[in-house]
């Protein structure tokens, strides 16, 4: 046998072994298994991942691109008390590789090491570039990216048509300033008594923005304590529950469920996320109202009328997924991420639960021909993303307190409200986190 | 407390284990007997012991449950609890629980004896009154307060229906009453540990002592003052002992159903801890509120044992 025949049938026997072993390697090996879990909200938000079947899809996909038989087991906490029971377990390690986290948890989690630098990633991810910036901005901390907006929701003005009708007010209504506000309750106070006419807020730091101001400082890191437009913000309240005695105090300070109340006509307007459309007054939902598009109406919320304040505002937060740092199978856990916020499930969650999109390209389906939606959308361009910085829950919760335990049940003036609440911020943050702006002083 | 020191200290464990050793030897102790103890005392150290341990640590530090400090935190003394001293809101807390404690524990005990005198009666229909009684027994801590949200709101609660139907005004019970409510609350729930403890009690007392009275043609009162209170003493002193205990560390009613408001109205310590710890993230301080709250519990635990000892 000459040398040439011995030299082809060398290489035909490696390229037949070279064949049989990727061969048994692409198609006979065992998929290698993996587990990972996922870590979310009970009732509504499980159940649609369930329902979706976005687990299934993910594992078929695993096993088809790169061989892997992901298990991926869903750890869910109840809706009350979320975020307080996310930050215990993130403390205790006890959290998911997969996490499902509220925008104001993100900078301290990061801050705490809990949540993975998503930079790398998101920066070789085509789908990045799609995602409003409002949403990103929800996200990044220092320059850096620790989840993936899934989910936004900008408070806006809802309102009874019906209601507005027996009063002989216009509809379509858009308040103009703070004080189309207070005269539209006015009126309806006035003209179809035994009921509340207004709810004047859902969280409490809107109006600070709304009347031009902000709560924190990014050049010296303090937090203010002390503005023309804080003191804007207890004047709004004061306005509403005792100066014009617009809406009852008991209202919040009883907890009146005012979502409820809207349904049953009880009250005109009130100020709430977009999420209440669907999520509160769709059809099957708790508080189903029949024929909402004929009987709600629904308004941008106006800027105060002061100089330098906007014409219209929404504060706007986001649910978002981050991958645990301490992850065993963080590109995994990468790759479950991806598939839980793909365009098609962003715009179904969005449609059943009249949450915004948070990428250009999920504006599709039933989402992108929702009337609704297409208005709220156009809300995002009027919305701030809440400011996230680490110590904005503790400003927040002070400032509620001053609003609950003051403002409401002591009619303390708004001036009055507004040195109580430095007081207080002042002994909670430190003196050197908080500051007054000109013309007041701490 | 010196005795305490005393009995952890090295040589008096080292004698202690030595005795033991010596009465195995020689046969005294049955050697697979302790080995019952091990998986009850694992659970023990493991839930309670450790965490504990962990708490109280924690509580001598600057430790905060988000941020940069959980990790990175430091070993600050007494400070926590030094800013106890001055916490305005400590204080109202302490007093808002003392407050809450005292009256549940009248309202509690009162119920208790009444409904223990009830069903230890010779009536027929009793017995079938103890199974209704103990309903409230069944319902999971965290569902009474919703039953009760439903009951107690201002415009379509049950509780202000009735009140009108008798011509009152409606309440404000969320807000005006909320003391008043979860104390409510807290009775409706918890007046069977009473009920229990007191029926066993009175169970106990044999009858001849009252058949004697009624020979003699002794009153209810003296019956109830020179019988049935001295025989029912001890139980009666442990069963206040316990709802205070019970009550001192009570956070479910509060926590669902007012949220610690109106202005620190219903703030009671175990709830003040939880905000501090997870509104405030100030896990450190948390702890310290939470280790007062155990220092109480303790004291009351060793004076039941004192008392169980006695009786």
């Amino acid at each position: 046998m000459s040398i040439s025949i011995k030299l082809l049938v060398l290489i035909i026997v490696a390229i037949v072994i070279i064949a049989g072993g990727l061969y048994y390697y692409f198609y006979i090996l065992p998929p290698k298994k993996i587990k990972i879990s996922l870590y979310t909200k009970a009732g509504l938000w499980a159940d649609f991942i369930r329902e979706t079947k976005i687990i299934e899809k993910f594992r078929e996909r695993m096993l088809r691109e790169k061989n892997i038989d992901v298990e991926v087991e869903m750890i869910t906490r109840p809706h009350k008390g979320y975020r307080d029971t996310l930050v215990a377990d993130l403390a205790a390690g006890t959290v998911g590789d997969v996490i499902w986290i509220g925008d104001t948890e993100i900078p301290g989690s990061a801050e705490a090491g809990h949540l993975l630098d998503l930079t790398p990633y998101v920066t070789k991810w085509d789908r990045w570039k799609k995602f409003f910036p409002v949403g990103k901005k929800l996200v990044t901390v220092k320059g850096k990216v620790y989840a993936v907006p899934f989910e936004t929701a900008p408070l806006v003005i809802f309102y009874r048509k019906d209601i507005f009708e027996r009063a002989g007010i216009p509809i379509p209504w858009q308040p103009e300033s703070w004080e189309d506000i207070y005269e539209a309750a006015r009126i309806i106070k006035e003209k179809v008594p035994d009921i509340v006419p207004i709810n004047p807020m859902y969280g409490i730091e809107l109006p600070i923005f709304a009347a031009g101001g902000i709560i924190y400082d990014p050049k010296d890191g303090k937090f203010i304590v002390k503005s023309d437009a804080i003191l804007a913000c207890f004047k709004y309240y004061y306005e509403v529950f005792h100066a014009r005695k617009l809406a009852p105090v008991e209202l919040w300070l009883e907890k009146w469920d005012t979502r409820k109340y809207f349904q049953e006509a009880k009250l005109a307007i009130t100020v709430d996320g977009t999420w209440c459309w669907r999520e509160k007054w769709g059809p099957g939902m708790p508080y189903e109202i029949r024929d909402i598009e004929k009987v709600v109406g629904y308004a941008l919320f106006p800027g105060s009328g002061a100089p330098g304040a906007p014409k219209y505002i929404s504060l706007t937060g986001a649910y978002c997924y981050a991958i645990w740092a301490k992850s065993k199978h963080k590109d995994i856990a990468w790759e479950l991420l991806k598939e839980l916020v793909k365009p098609e499930y962003m715009a179904e969650w969005g449609y059943r639960t009249s949450h915004l999109v948070t990428a250009e390209d999920a504006m599709i389906g039933k989402y992108a021909e929702d009337p609704f939606l297409k208005w709220a959308a156009e809300v995002l361009k009027h919305s701030l993303p809440k400011p996230l910085i680490p110590g904005v829950k503790k400003y927040l919760t002070l400032l509620k307190r001053v609003v609950i335990d003051y403002l409401l049940p002591e009619a303390k003036t708004p001036e009055e409200c507004m040195d109580i609440f430095a007081e207080m911020a002042t002994k909670e943050l430190g003196a050197d986190k908080v500051k007054a702006l000109p013309p007041y002083k701490l | 407390m010196l005795k305490l020191i005393k009995f952890f200290s090295l040589s008096n464990i080292y004698k202690l284990l030595h005795r033991v050793l010596r009465d195995i030897k020689s046969g005294l102790i049955d050697i697979y007997l302790p080995l019952f103890l091990v998986p009850a005392l694992t659970l023990l150290i493991v839930f309670q012991l450790i965490p504990t341990i962990w708490a109280i640590w924690y509580s001598f530090t600057d430790i905060e449950l988000l941020g940069r400090k959980l990790f990175e935190y430091n070993f600050i003394g007494f400070e926590n609890y030094s800013d106890l001293g001055e916490d305005p809101i400590f204080w109202k807390s302490m007093s808002v629980t003392m407050e809450y404690c005292i009256y549940s524990l009248v309202i509690r005990f009162t119920i208790g004896l009444a409904a223990a005198f009830y069903i230890t009666s010779k009536m027929r229909i009793a017995k079938y009154i103890v199974a209704l009684l103990l309903l409230p027994y069944t319902i999971p801590g965290t569902v009474i307060p919703y039953i009760w949200l439903s009951m107690l709101d201002t415009r379509y609660g049950t509780l202000n229906r009735l009140l009108s139907l008798v011509g009152l005004p409606p309440q404000s019970w969320v807000y005006r009453r909320a003391m008043e409510s979860v104390i409510m609350i807290n009775c409706w729930a918890g007046y069977i540990m009473a009920m229990l403890i007191l029926a066993s009690a009175l169970k106990s007392i044999p009858e001849e002592y009252y058949e004697v009275c009624e020979i003699y043609g002794a009153s209810r009162l003296f019956r109830f003052l020179h019988i049935t209170l001295p025989l029912i003493k001890y139980p009666l002193i442990l069963c206040i002992i316990l709802i205070f205990k019970e009550d001192i560390d009570d956070f479910t009613y509060v926590y669902m159903f007012t949220e610690g408001g109106p202005h620190y109205r219903t703030e009671l310590l175990s709830l003040y801890a939880y905000h501090k710890a997870f509104a405030y993230y100030e896990l450190g301080y948390g702890c310290a509120v939470g280790v007062i709250v155990a220092i109480i519990v303790f004291l009351l635990t060793l004076a039941q044992i004192k008392l169980s000892r006695i009786a």
